[in-house]
């Protein structure tokens, strides 16, 4: 699988990211826009990226934060439904081996069929039938689903699930090997929340990405993933985290921006109005305390559209703001701006020595990595 | 070249302005690196030269070794005279000092980075404005994870100097050499130069950064690493002083210059620390640095005590120059310098015949310091021995002994007398119990004879035989096992079987008359026709060779051939099991892939017999024979189920390939002939009378007469007569 990485690509606002370790390739989240000019082709590079089994591509591993349009878009397009053997060779669709979602996606009465979100309902469906008639060929990859969080309406009977606190060791029922998730997210009371107000965005998944040092127990590299969690969420994080003992599950390498760098990490919003008398531009304490448990060399990605000094909210200039006092200016990166910059994704490469951001571009074509574009006379 | 920095001046100069080639290859470079890299300002300095500040972004992990920075401003300063590398400072001002790989500048700010280990004339054939700028990029980036020094790469040295010292541990004077060098001595003549020696504690690797020029530099250089080095160095002075007012010396010995050699153990990482030296030639007389140190001669034979003056004013007038270190050549550098395995170090080695071969051969592991060696040869240098000989002092050498000449030779290279042992006697002179008490013995001596002595009378030790054939295209090395099962003469015959075996070799004895040349008058006064670079060659192989097989416990028969195209070929014979047998004082080595072919013959023949020759070879001095093939029943052999009689149809034409093919060395030995099924392995009447043949046939040929009957289950008897040979 060559080496570790973290790659965030540019799809606006929106998260597409693509986890790659010695043992799995795993993608959090798609947002996959048609590709035009300034568009960067985000399943080509994804195609580049995975493995292929019996000529399909496929990833280990598909983190469903939540079911937003911008966390799912064309999902159906790009990714496998159905059971493997329906796969067309046409499509040059992806197969899921696993897929982690969490319990909204069954209770969120207001998808539409014909959406992503509907598609990957659907296909949720399938699977979680499989195992609630423990049908043999759910625990084969391309079948497997896994439940994170709260089951609040007893719609995924048998499938098995991972919890706020637990470490996932092991996907496909293969272990890992010096990579691990802490689970942070949707709590109980979240997930009810989030049915209660019909707000996708609240039970989204939270979680701790931890790659290994080559040798011994030490962390080289930790990743904080959050969906679109508010501040709500994320002090309900840091609360259980310190009372359990589990800081070091607080710490990172690398953080995500919530939301696509809006204020709901710091306050609710609006951020300001004054006509209205709505102040809520001072970023609550929790929120900077979890920011503080960056380590040496921390990077914040913000996985947004570019970033300008206006009242957009996502992304939000004052999030961005409280994010380099945090870091630094060099230390924030905006897939966008970086995007623009170096006309690539951002991708860290992980190590040893922590998180790489690669900025360079190789000669891949003089290396026999990448095609050169086509030539001849019928162009 | 001096990497010194000097401001440029204010003024700005535009792209299109930039008259130096290199400014112009770097600047047209910058957009290949996208927004890795910004070109910030071009300013003018003096003698032409071009400031390009730049900011490099390189990819640097969260957590560097070394402080690195994600965005780092770096100034490239390139010169009119596009013949030299631009040079390259770090200005950021907390950039780290003492990395590896940056340069000596006068100053330690703003760092210099050494991007290249390479000369410009050396670089310049790849050189352009995008390699240098990926090469400082690269430097940065590798810095940062502390890579850049590979681990396998030599640590550097702790300051570095011009000229040099030629360091012998045991000397403890100096004298200066052409060139700006000094040498360490112990018979100075004229004014002496003391050499003094100091250890340190470990220091981390890293090289200093600031020019030394005076003492106080370099008593303030130590103090930077927590070293006291006027402390250090204040006993070494004491010492010297109390030794000439105790021998009362001459004054000369006041006005010898000192000469500081520093031995400063460096850290790898935080657990291995390596040794290495530097010196420092200090321009002050003894008399001088005495009285810094606190004790003033008074007429040559008192001392005055005062107190010790390290004050900036009293170090800094004494200049001191930097010496890069060389140790002397001794075995421990040869062996460094060579990779050598120091497990052989003490190992020690006997080799027998120091002609052209044997002496190159011996000569190149000389020069790596591999083992101790006895050197056996009765042979005297004549004229044309230099010619192919390792040694080419003709002037001393000259009917020198071979073994003698050559030992000396190597002992002095390496400034040392155990290393080698001239034994001047053929081996059947040297006591046996010298020759057991080596860890192997190489025989080179080209002799039969010398490879059969050492196979039946040498026990216990691991024996090697090589040598050159006739034409000396090909290389030979028999090896004995580690366990002495199969020796030289057994691997000999293994030899000339393999040789018969194989189509390629067949012309590998030839042996010309005209290649040879009569250098004297007597009947073994000849030698061969063999250009010295093909014994070049095949010293080598054979010291890699011996080196590599003493390593490995198996026996083995190896060749190499000089081809056409000037590279080498090279066979590997496999080597058979033999059966041995002890008939009448006499063994039989029969070998089994033989046995095992005449066997399967015979079950084909059944129920008739059959039969055929046996080929080998008979020792009579060690009352041995080797049966090392067979030649089947001839076309016209009569094979009846009670009787076989041998035929001769294309007999003579296949002992005469094999009598040429092995030099003569293989022959007719006797006769084999099988029986039926279910009958012994005892003589017939017939077979006595063939027998009683074959006895007055070997009488004639002066070999003993063999019979070989072969039986069920693969089972034969050989029936043996010497005749009281």
């Amino acid at each position: 699988m060559g080496k570790n990485k973290i790659k965030y690509y540019p799809v606006g606002n929106g998260d597409t990211s693509l986890i790659k370790t010695s043992k799995a390739n795993i993608i959090t989240d798609c947002n996959i826009r048609e590709v035009k000019d300034g568009i960067f082709d985000v399943k080509k590079d994804l195609l580049d990226e995975l493995e292929k089994r019996d000529g399909k591509p496929y990833t280990d591993l598909f983190v469903l934060s939540h079911h937003d349009n911008d966390h799912c878009l064309n999902f159906g397009k790009h990714f496998h439904t159905g059971k493997v053997s329906s796969y067309d060779d046409n499509d040059e669709k992806i197969v899921i081996d696993e897929l982690w979602v969490n319990e909204y996606i069954l209770g969120d009465d207001s998808i539409s069929d014909d959406s992503d979100a509907g598609i990957i309902r659907k296909e949720v469906g399938r699977r979680r039938n499989l195992y609630k008639n423990n049908d043999s060929s759910k625990d084969e990859r391309g079948n497997r689903l896994v439940l994170v969080g709260y089951d609040g309406n007893n719609q995924f009977t048998n499938v098995p699930q991972h919890i706020p606190g637990d470490i996932v060791t092991q996907i496909n029922g293969t272990d890992l090997e010096k990579f691990e998730f802490f689970i942070h997210a949707p709590f109980k009371s979240d997930v009810i929340e989030c049915n209660a107000i019909n707000d996708r965005n609240l039970s989204s998944i939270v979680y701790q990405a931890r790659f290994f040092k080559s040798y011994g127990t030490d962390f080289a590299c930790r990743v904080l993933h959050g969906g679109d969690a508010d501040h709500y969420r994320w002090a309900t994080i840091k609360e259980k985290s310190e009372k359990n003992d589990n800081k070091d599950a607080l710490e990172w390498d690398i953080f995500q921006t919530p939301h696509h760098c809006s204020w709901t990490f710091f306050n609710d919003t609006p951020y300001k109005d004054d006509d209205k008398g709505i102040d809520n531009s001072e970023p609550m304490q929790t929120s900077i305390d979890i920011l503080n448990y960056k380590l040496s060399g921390a990077k914040v990605v913000a996985t947004s559209k570019a970033i300008v000094n206006n009242s957009d909210n996502p992304p939000h200039y004052p999030a961005r703001t409280e994010y380099v006092d945090v870091v630094g200016e060099s230390n924030f990166k905006n897939t966008q701006k970086f995007y623009e910059d170096f006309e690539k994704p951002i991708v860290f490469e992980i190590d040893d020595y922590g998180a790489t951001l690669i900025k360079a571009t190789t000669a891949a074509i003089s290396m026999g990595v990448s095609k050169p574009s086509r030539a001849g006379r019928a162009g | 070249m001096k990497q010194d920095y000097t401001n440029p001046s204010s003024k700005k100069v535009k792209i299109e302005e930039l008259k130096n080639d290199h400014s112009k290859q770097i600047v047209s470079s910058i957009d290949a690196f996208g927004g890795t890299l910004i070109l910030l300002d071009i300013l003018q300095g003096s003698n032409n030269a071009e400031y390009l500040l730049l900011n490099f972004l390189p990819d640097i992990p969260n957590s560097p070794i070394n402080d690195i920075r994600q965005e780092e401003t770096i100034v490239i300063i390139t010169s009119e005279n596009n013949q030299e590398l631009p040079k390259v400072f770090a200005l950021r001002d907390d950039f780290p000092v003492g990395l590896p790989h940056t340069n000596i500048t006068k100053t330690q700010r703003p760092v210099s980075l050494c991007v290249f280990e390479d000369r410009f004339e050396e670089l310049k054939h790849q050189w352009s404005g995008s390699y240098f700028l990926q090469s400082i990029k690269n430097w940065l980036e590798l810095t940062a994870r502390d890579e850049l020094h590979q681990e396998d790469q030599p640590l550097e040295p702790f300051v570095i100097g011009s000229k040099g010292i030629i360091i012998n541990p045991n000397h403890i004077h100096v004298k200066k050499l052409p060139g700006g060098y000094y040498k360490t001595t112990d018979s100075p003549i004229g004014t002496p130069m003391h050499r003094l020696s100091v250890f340190t504690k470990p220091i981390e690797n890293g090289v200093v950064n600031q020019r030394v020029e005076n003492l106080y530099n370099l008593n303030q250089l130590f103090a930077e690493k927590d070293i006291d080095l006027m402390a250090l160095i204040k006993p070494k002075i004491f010492e010297l002083v109390d030794f000439d007012v105790s021998e009362g010396i001459n004054g000369d010995f006041w006005k010898g210059l000192v000469f500081l050699i520093v031995q400063i153990p460096i850290l790898r990482d935080s657990r291995t620390e390596e040794p290495t030296m530097v010196g420092f030639k200090i321009n002050a007389t003894l008399g001088l640095l005495s009285s810094i140190f606190g004790r003033t001669i008074v007429n040559l034979h008192s001392i005055f005590e005062a107190k010790p003056d390290y004050s900036e004013n009293r170090l800094s007038p004494i200049g001191v120059e930097i010496l890069n270190p060389h140790p002397s050549l001794s075995k421990t550098v040869a062996q460094l310098y060579s990779g050598i395995d120091p497990k052989w170090s003490d190992s020690i080695f006997s080799l027998i015949g120091i002609g052209a071969l044997g002496s190159q051969f011996f000569m190149n592991l000389a020069r790596s310091g591999f083992g101790k060696w006895n050197l056996i040869d009765k042979d005297i240098l004549l004229p044309h021995n230099f010619i192919r000989h390792a040694s080419t002092n003709t002037e001393n050498h000259i009917t020198e002994n071979k073994a003698e000449a050559i030992s000396n030779q190597a002992n002095i290279l390496l400034n040392d007398q155990d290393f080698s042992k001239p034994i001047p006697k053929t081996i059947y002179e040297v006591e046996k119990t010298k020759l057991q008490k080596s860890d192997a013995i190489m025989d080179m001596s080209t002799s039969i004879g010398v490879e059969r002595y050492l196979a039946n009378e040498l026990k216990d030790v691991r024996k090697f035989s090589s040598f050159l054939n006739p034409i000396g295209s090909d290389l030979v090395m028999l090896s004995e096992d580690i366990k002495g099962h199969y020796l030289l003469d057994i691997l000999e015959m293994q030899y000339y079987k393999g040789l018969l075996a194989n189509p390629d070799l067949a012309e590998h004895l030839d042996f010309e008359q005209e290649g040879k040349i009569r250098y004297a008058r007597g009947c073994r006064d000849i030698t061969s026709k063999i250009p010295q670079e093909n014994i070049s060659i095949f010293s080598g192989i054979a010291a890699k060779a011996f080196k590599s097989k003493l390593n490995q416990s198996n026996a083995s028969i190896d060749l190499w051939r000089i081809n056409e195209y000037n590279g080498v070929n090279y066979y590997n014979f496999k080597i058979d099991n033999w059966v041995e047998e002890k008939i009448e004082g006499w063994t039989i080595y029969f070998n089994e892939r033989v046995i095992e072919k005449i066997s399967n013959f015979r079950i084909e023949k059944l129920p008739n017999e059959t039969g055929g020759i046996l080929i080998g070879a008979v020792d009579n001095f060690y009352k041995k024979v080797y049966i090392t093939g067979t030649i089947l029943a001839p076309e016209d052999s009569i094979e009846r189920p009670t009787l076989f009689i041998r035929g001769i149809t294309g007999v003579r034409e296949k002992l005469e390939v094999i009598r040429k093919v092995t030099n003569d060395n293989l022959k007719y030995l006797g006769e084999w002939h099988s029986h039926p099924k279910n009958c012994g392995l005892g003589m017939s009447g017939d077979d006595k009378v063939q027998f009683a043949e074959l006895l007055n046939e070997a009488k004639l040929n002066g070999q003993p007469a063999l019979m070989s009957i072969f039986g069920d289950d693969k089972k034969h008897k050989t029936y043996f007569d010497n005749y009281k040979i």
